[in-house]
């Protein structure tokens, strides 16, 4: 979800921490431990742990067609946010298995590829706190990129080895490895202007032992916690950093869409599906059918609302489908 | 007047040389038409509590509500998603009198979002039901969590939902989300300046219609759709505009269908600016099976 949006003429503010815990190895030896820009933002304590990198998580879109440009990281920066304190009004927090196609997007360098890679399952915790502004880049594709300036951290978790059944979440992650099935590797992120305020978790990475189990879970949590506290307790004295907050491709308005929405709507209802066969449609039938790409799903449910079908699991009786089909077919 | 709410993304921002733009509306309007201009008052109304609703919806409208892509494709692809608001809010009215957007909710808490797979039709009709249902053996949940508005205070008083994310939605989840939600408005009421964020808009559907008929006259939403339907059905028989209209006027079961929705389809739409040309050419043609076969 997000990555540095500017490099700029700056260090780059991002520190990565990782752990292996290929099957079989018994020690807690650090792998792909990276800060990324002045070797100065490493504490003593943690100073053999850190390495200078550079890094392509920090590239603007350089192929945006037309990106304004994207404001360099630094206090000289117009659009900067005051502080201190600076005002942190927008926080997330979440933690979900994701796809490998959504992970390969957040840059943890040491979790992709590798052993098991294409049976490998992933998750993210995060925890973020932003500023107010959005600014908006277009990229080539006509997506929307929206940057953002915040401070926070992200932890990914790839783990194989698994049946496909085990997997929606962490707890079920621990509990397969307790049978000795799992393995699974680590990496930490963490984002700020100021990144030596987070240095209290090299302490805690530590902890991540090898096998992943039950203990680990609550490590992780201990991870999170710590850097929890960071963020909310000294957060307003902790300069932000642009970061690219999310990628939004919406459908974007033309008169032949909202035909194309309407009209399905219509059609779909006068066969008597409910609102959410619309996911059906863009699950399975996006390749096939042309007009699935079209679709906005916020126009459908306006024509479902107005047609009088309000939830998005309602659907018709059969003496309103008889009238639902005569309007569809006025005119056919 | 036809109106419809809709749950948005917090982001507002400035695109396509419009201002305070609700992006999350690009696809209904152009950006001028989904201007929001309002902003909650800190003194005046206070924050009422959000009905603990659980919607269902879909995998689609989660991705457009920002949640981040988060189902696993290699797990069983039967899933239900939900999602339910927890906060505390206010109604604030939009200034821009040109805006499809009436009226605005800003609010101070969560948007929590559920995937439950393995789960039968019944279960995933509410929260609670999913929650007890995941201690049963087969059934499983993956949820996100994303705050809305109030600062670093709303981490602070979401710890005990944190250092619990790794875990299933439980009944225990549910407890605790109870607990940070009542944290949550007592925080609300006690700190003036917390700031709350967009959360959903009212939208004045017959506004749209206008719009999207490009009529001077009052038009109603489910005129247009049945109005743009029947012209689509005529172009589809390649029928010209002036061909189009003598069925229309010719039958008594076509009343309900608005001629100036007609001609406007004809004209502006497909862009056949003489009333006898019919729309035989292969862009046109694409164009309107794309119309035609949504949903089929």
């Amino acid at each position: 979800m997000w990555e540095i949006a500017s490099l700029g003429s700056d260090p780059s503010k991002v520190m990565k921490f990782g752990r292996s815990n290929a099957a079989g190895n018994a020690d807690l030896t650090p792998v792909a431990i990276a800060a990324v820009g002045s070797g100065s933002s490493a504490n003593s304590a943690g100073a053999d742990l850190l390495q200078p990198l550079m890094s392509g998580l920090l590239a603007a879109p350089s192929n945006a067609a037309d990106a304004p440009a994207v404001a360099p990281v630094g206090q000289d920066d117009p659009n900067f946010p005051k502080g201190p304190p600076y005002k942190y009004t927008s926080p997330t927090i979440s933690s979900y298995a994701i796809s490998a196609s959504a992970m390969a997007k957040l840059d943890f360098g040491s979790l992709g590829g590798g052993e098991g890679s294409s049976e490998a399952f992933f998750f993210v915790c995060e925890v973020a706190a932003f500023t107010d502004d959005v600014y908006i880049a277009r990229a080539a594709d006509e997506s929307l990129l929206l940057n953002k300036y915040g401070i926070g951290f992200r932890i990914g978790i790839k783990a194989w080895g698994l049946e496909s059944k085990m997997t929606a979440n962490l707890g079920m992650v621990a509990a397969a490895a307790e049978l000795n099935v799992a393995q699974t590797q680590m990496e930490v992120q963490v984002f700020a202007g100021d990144v030596k305020r987070f240095s209290a978790v090299t302490d805690a990475v530590k902890l991540l032992t090898t096998k992943f189990s039950a203990e680990t879970l609550k490590n992780i949590a201990g991870v999170v916690s710590i850097l929890t506290d960071v963020v909310s307790k000294d957060g307003a004295t902790i300069p932000p950093v642009l970061v690219k907050y999310g990628e939004f491709k919406p459908n974007l308005y033309t008169p032949d869409r909202i035909v194309i929405s309407n009209s399905y709507a219509l059609e779909s209802l006068g066969r008597g599906n409910s609102r959410q066969n619309l996911d059906a449609w863009l699950a399975h039938d996006a390749g096939r059918k042309k007009w699935v790409k079209e679709i906005g799903p916020q126009i459908v449910q306006c024509a479902y609302e107005n047609l009088g079908f309000a939830n998005s699991n309602s659907v018709p009786t059969d003496a309103e489908r008889t009238e639902l089909w005569r309007l569809r077919n006025l005119g056919a | 007047m036809g109106t419809v709410s809709i749950p948005v993304m917090s982001h507002v921002g400035e695109i396509g040389g419009s201002k305070d733009v609700v992006l999350s509306l690009l696809e209904l309007a152009p950006p001028e038409k989904i201007r929001f201009t309002g902003r909650p008052s800190s003194n005046g109304s206070p924050y009422q509590k959000i009905d603990l609703k659980v919607v269902n919806t879909s995998v689609q409208a989660l991705a457009s509500l920002g949640f981040a892509e988060f189902v696993s494709t290699k797990v069983d692809s039967k899933f239900f998603c939900s999602y339910m608001d927890l906060a505390v809010s206010k109604k604030v009215k939009n200034q821009d009198a040109d805006s499809f957007i009436t009226e605005a909710v800003f609010g101070i808490g969560f948007r929590l979002a559920i995937i439950a797979f393995n789960m039968n039709a019944e279960v995933k009709a509410n929260f609670s039901a999913m929650a007890a249902a995941g201690k049963i053996k087969g059934g499983m949940t993956s949820y996100q969590m994303v705050a809305i508005g109030g600062g670093l205070d709303v981490i602070t008083k979401a710890r005990p939902l944190i250092t619990n994310l790794s875990g299933d939605f439980t009944v225990e989840t549910l407890e605790t989300i109870g607990f940070v939600e009542a944290q949550l408005a007592e925080l609300a009421i006690s700190n003036a300046d917390l700031i709350p964020q967009l959360m959903g808009v009212t939208l004045d559907l017959d506004k749209m219609a206008k719009f999207y008929a490009n009529s001077k006259d009052p038009v109603a939403y489910k005129s247009l759709i049945v109005s743009q339907h029947f012209a689509l059905w005529r172009a589809f028989h390649k029928n010209s505009l002036e061909e189009a209209l003598s069925v229309l006027k010719s039958n008594p079961d076509f009343s309900e269908i608005r001629q100036d929705i007609v001609q406007d389809y004809y004209t502006r739409i497909l862009g056949i600016a003489e009333a006898k040309k019919r729309p035989e050419e292969k862009k046109l043609r694409d164009r309107i099976d794309l119309m035609i076969y949504a949903g089929t």
